[in-house]
């Protein structure tokens, strides 16, 4: 993060906003059409010519919230969602945290044994997972499909944190020991504050998968515990596709991941400062 | 402070500690308590249908014939890795698609991670919007980018047009099709890649920037020499995942092209999947599950030796 | 300047209606419909056996998203009222049903008593998933013979729904491939409807400009996508799927022929980048004015006739497909089905359900809301020649009549495959990358590795 001189470099800096600009006209645009669409009749959506001015109208989002059970996918896959996330962070960044720090005899085993968990297609295991929850009744609950969600993250998880923690010299740490501190307390009072910025990626990440999972979902769920990726596939009929609905689905689904994000940016934030303190 | 001149000046020898007896108490207690959740997790789902999966592969599993299905060894891979032609084909296109889109976003999000990270207002809007491509519903996302390539309805051709510029066929023609896939896998993943590295590059430390423009380095300099080595451990993992998750691509080529013109965009993951699906011969699927494991621990195998990937080397206890 | 004026009028006036129905909608159903469920109720009570002979009891069924979901689930309560059975429906669309349905079965079945099936149900039928229908039909404490009209049903459909002689999937809806074509576009250039397929290649080579496609047609791979429409034209032209000794014979110089006017069409008067095209897109390119013609399933009238989803409402004209030179055409045709795990634990209610969804009563209304049907006496109805375009349903009904069930190539458990490797093959030649005949000699050589084994 290094501070330009004010008045330095004049022409850097407008190159630089010139390419913010068109990054975000090239990741914004689709979206921006989705959300056209949602707005506009049919035959208007899909209209070329393009019509650029028209009359919005909300029917589309009118549909989507009355549509069977509507709330209740969207309840389902938030709940989803969040419950994977604790469970990554919780469970996967203490492992990271030993597996970057603590050498033992098989470590790099584990590592990549760890690794290899999220290696798998997904289509030679589904049919074996429906039989097993099925054996264990766990079909239709949302409880199997966070299980199948925190155990696809989890990887990624710790193996992301790992790197993060590594960046993180040991001597702060050793530092706290000396002073008396327990390693879990160093862990938790010390060393994770540093790594807010991590922890926030990875969050993001995390929720934006379980929140977008489809395959899985719809395997492994049923009346009850439906989420809202399997909802939106359901505007795609067999006779047309609806696409006032199908985008205006998808621009419902983007608010809570926006909010998730704007949640974690503090942290993202929050973290350069602490690193900067600390040291 | 000295603390930080081991960081700046690169590796040092320290060595690991083996568990031994005389450890500390607690530090034994850490270690078991902070991995056992995670490693128990893991093993207790992902195991068992793994294993189930191999099984599988031995089997002449096709589902349509009931009953149980006979054991036949390794003729399921014999069958795909010498008499099947498109399997070949496959794999050429899947290590084409994984190759081409991941070096694409790997490099753009650096890019983008680098011009965004000294914050501000402007910079964290942009961080905001960046995040979209991946956060959309990737079904509808796949949908409206396929018509958005369609020639007579869509905008790209449209805009190309009033421009000026040369319009394509995209996903209409066996030349273009993978790399319009290409394309929209780049553009919906990049931000994947800028998350990463961008809160890489925030969490680094002042000091060696600092020592840096003490030392006279210039803005490229200090990238090239400083953050890059610096958030390589970061920056690399992220591309494993990448690369792994990529093989496995399935919603933007399904929707897209569903492999063709033809066989020009049908991975091995979408091979696979109309295999056990649509085909229902379940047994040589997960044959070929097991062969795009295989491949992808090869892969891995290569990519962690290459880039030398070892964790905390220098900070271990 | 007038039309804009209309329109926007007419349009402001819509939404203002719109938003106003759709917030009262979600307080009741409306009037109409309640009138429709107790006459439903009525009718059906004519029916001599004892529809509450196993009340209490529940049952899901699955679908897929399609009209005839939509309204049956309209029409729900009034079998709940009839039975006392409790029904949920548990819907998804097509493709990612397929893949529940299929792991559901898999796994041991005695999820779904009822679901909704395409040729899959040759394949489930070979695995023993699926309930034979008839000794149901014949039960006379479950079924009043006179009242279901089994014989209503076409022919055709019931045949669709056999596999190896045992009756499995009871048929649902009813569509054929048809041409449809602008009539204005054909009136200002003064063409005739094409009996041939020459004909119909010089109508699309004239109607074809910068702005329009002569004619569109699925080019995209998929054994659902281009063989659908490929199959007319492969039949039309005199070939075959399979020979009396089960042989795989499409390459055979008819089915070449065949390819080559499918690819003729689409490569001289047809859109660009023809072999990125799937249903949607022809669907969509025509109602948006983009294609003249077009060849494909007659569910899509009920798209181009909707203002809100299409730019040439009134204007669409439908027929049969054109025959070759002499020979009547051999349309391509569909019906979608529902079928009974043979491991529910709810049979004789899943059948009453079966039984009343698929009755006249219930398909005359389905058949108006949806546009298609299995029986005969929907297609002849008052109400529904008043509802659609007549010539449109002319064109549909005499498809419907002329379709060959023994000609589809479903009934092998082995069709998804094949289907896909053909469907490569026609896509290449669309493409441009191999010749029809080079591409067919090596699918049919493929295919026949695929049976061998």
């Amino acid at each position: 993060m290094v501070r330009q001189k004010r008045g330095g470099n004049a022409f850097r800096s407008t190159l630089q906003s010139f390419l913010l600009l068109i990054i975000s006209v090239w990741a914004l645009f689709p979206i921006f059409w989705m959300f056209s669409m949602s707005l506009k009749r049919k035959v208007d959506a899909l209209a070329m010519p393009p019509k650029w001015f028209f009359r919005p109208i909300a029917d589309n989002y009118i549909q989507v919230f009355s549509s069977q059970d509507f709330t209740q996918f969207y309840v389902n896959s938030l709940i989803v969602a969040l419950c994977s996330v604790v469970l990554v962070i919780t469970i996967g960044l203490p492992a990271s945290y030993t597996l970057s720090r603590v050498n033992f005899k098989g470590r790099k085993n584990i590592d990549f044994w760890i690794l290899s968990t999220r290696m798998a297609p997904p289509i030679g295991v589904l049919i074996p997972y429906f039989l097993i929850f099925r054996r264990l009744n766990l079909l239709d609950t949302r409880a199997s499909l966070i299980a199948m969600h925190v155990a696809l993250n989890l990887p990624f998880a710790i193996w992301i944190m790992k790197g993060f923690f590594s960046e993180i010299p040991k001597e702060i740490e050793e530092a706290s020991l000396i002073d008396g501190c327990s390693y879990w307390g160093s862990f938790l009072k010390i060393t994770l504050p540093l790594v807010g910025p991590g922890v926030a990626a990875t969050s993001i990440i995390t929720f934006l998968f379980s929140w977008n999972e489809l395959l899985f979902a719809v395997t492994l769920t049923g009346l009850r515990s439906k989420t809202a990726p399997v909802a939106l596939y359901n505007f795609i009929s067999y006779e047309e596709i609806s696409w006032g609905p199908l985008s205006a689905s998808a621009m419902i689904a983007l608010v809570p991941v926006i909010l998730f994000v704007l949640l974690m940016q503090k942290q993202l934030i929050k973290g350069l400062t602490f690193g900067a303190i600390s040291k | 402070m000295e603390v930080m001149a081991p960081l700046i000046r690169g590796r040092n020898s320290c060595k690991g500690e083996m568990l031994d007896l005389t450890m500390r108490q607690d530090k034994r207690f850490f270690i078991v308590t902070s991995l056992a959740p995670a490693l128990i997790v893991l093993a207790l789902i992902t195991i068992l249908p793994f294993v189930m999966n191999i099984f599988n592969s031995l089997k002449d599993y096709y589902l349509v014939r009931p009953g149980y299905p006979p054991f036949v060894g390794l003729e399921n891979f014999r069958r795909i890795l010498f008499y099947d032609p498109t399997f070949w084909k496959s794999l050429l296109i899947t290590l084409a698609f994984t190759g081409g889109s991941t070096a694409i976003t790997f490099w753009l999000g650096l890019l983008i991670a680098g011009l965004l990270s000294p914050g501000g207002v402007l910079r964290n809007f942009v961080r905001a919007v960046m995040l979209l491509p991946m956060a959309a519903t990737p079904v509808a996302v796949a949908f409206t980018w396929r018509i958005m390539y369609s020639p007579s309805l869509g905008i790209i051709n449209y805009l190309l047009g009033s421009l000026g510029l040369p319009q394509s066929e995209w996903i209409g023609s066996p030349k273009t099709a993978l790399l319009s896939v290409i394309l929209v896998d780049v553009w919906q993943w990049t931000p994947f890649m800028t998350l990463i590295m961008l809160a890489g590059l925030m969490s680094l430390p002042q000091e060696p920037f600092e020592a840096a423009v003490i030392d006279g380095a210039g803005g490229w300099q200090i990238f090239r020499f400083v953050t890059l080595p610096l958030v390589k451990p970061v920056a690399m993992t992220a591309l494993l995942f990448r690369v792994i998750d990529s093989l496995k691509t399935f919603d933007i080529i399904f929707v897209l092209t569903r492999g063709g013109p033809g066989n020009a965009t049908e991975t091995l993951n979408l091979h696979t999947y109309l295999k056990g699906f649509s085909y229902l011969r379940i047994g040589e699927a997960s044959a070929l599950a097991v062969i795009m494991l295989a491949l992808v621990f090869i892969l891995s195998q290569l990519f962690l030796a290459l880039s030398k990937l070892e964790f905390g080397g220098e900070q271990r206890w | 300047m007038k039309k804009k004026v209309g329109k926007i009028i007419g349009y402001s006036f819509c939404v203002l209606l719109l938003l106003c129905c759709s917030a009262l909608a979600q307080l009741q159903p409306p009037q109409s419909l309640e009138g429709q469920i107790e006459w439903l109720v009525e009718e059906c009570k004519k029916a001599n056996i004892n529809w509450r002979q196993k009340e209490g009891e529940r049952i899901l069924v699955g679908m897929n998203k399609h009209g005839f979901t939509d309204a049956i689930q309209k029409l729900l309560p009034a079998f709940e009222e009839l039975t006392g059975i409790k029904v949920t429906f548990d819907i998804y669309p097509e493709e990612e049903f397929r893949k529940k349905r299929l792991v559901a079965m898999a796994g041991g079945g005695g999820i779904y008593d009822v679901f909704m099936i395409d040729q899959a149900l040759y394949q489930y039928a070979e695995a023993g998933w699926v309930e034979p229908l008839l000794p149901y039909i014949e039960n006379s404490n479950l079924t009043d013979p006179d009242w279901y009209d089994f014989q209503d049903i076409f022919d055709k459909a019931r045949g669709f729904g056999e596999y190896k002689g045992v009756f499995y999937g009871m048929p649902i809806t009813g569509e054929a491939e048809i041409l449809f074509y602008r009539r204005d576009l054909y009136e200002e250039k003064g063409l005739g409807l094409p009996q041939t397929m020459d004909e119909l290649y010089e109508n699309a080579r004239k109607l074809k400009s910068p702005e329009i496609a002569g004619i569109v047609l699925r080019g995209q791979r998929g054994w659902g996508a281009n063989v659908w429409p490929w199959s007319g034209f492969l039949w039309t032209y005199g070939g075959r799927f399979f020979d009396e000794n089960d042989n795989p014979v499409f390459n055979s110089p008819e089915a070449v022929s065949a390819t080559e006017m499918y690819a003729k069409l689409l490569r001289d008067a047809g859109p660009v980048a023809p072999a990125s095209y799937n249903w949607y897109e022809v669907q969509s390119d025509i109602a948006l004015g983009k294609a003249a013609m077009g060849i494909d399933s007659g569910m899509f009238m009920a798209v181009y006739e909707n203002p809100d989803k299409s730019e040439v409402a009134g204007k669409m004209g439908y027929a049969m497909m054109p025959g070759v030179a002499g020979k009547p055409p051999v349309p391509n045709f569909w019906y979608w089905m529902i079928a009974m795990d043979a491991k529910s634990m709810h049979k004789e209610a899943a059948w009453l359900f079966i039984q009343w969804a698929t009755s006249k009563e219930v398909m005359l209304r389905v058949g108006l809301e949806c546009g298609a049907s299995p029986r005969a006496s929907v297609w002849s109805s008052p109400e529904f020649l008043a509802k659609y375009p007549k010539d449109w349903a002319e064109a549909s009904s005499k498809s419907l009549a002329v379709a060959d069930p023994t000609l589809v190539p479903y009934y092998k458990p082995e069709f998804p495959e094949f289907g896909e490797i053909l469907s490569i093959a026609i896509s290449d030649v669309i493409a441009g990358t191999k010749g029809a005949k080079e591409a067919l000699d090596s699918a049919v050589e493929e295919t026949k590795r695929i049976l061998g084994k």
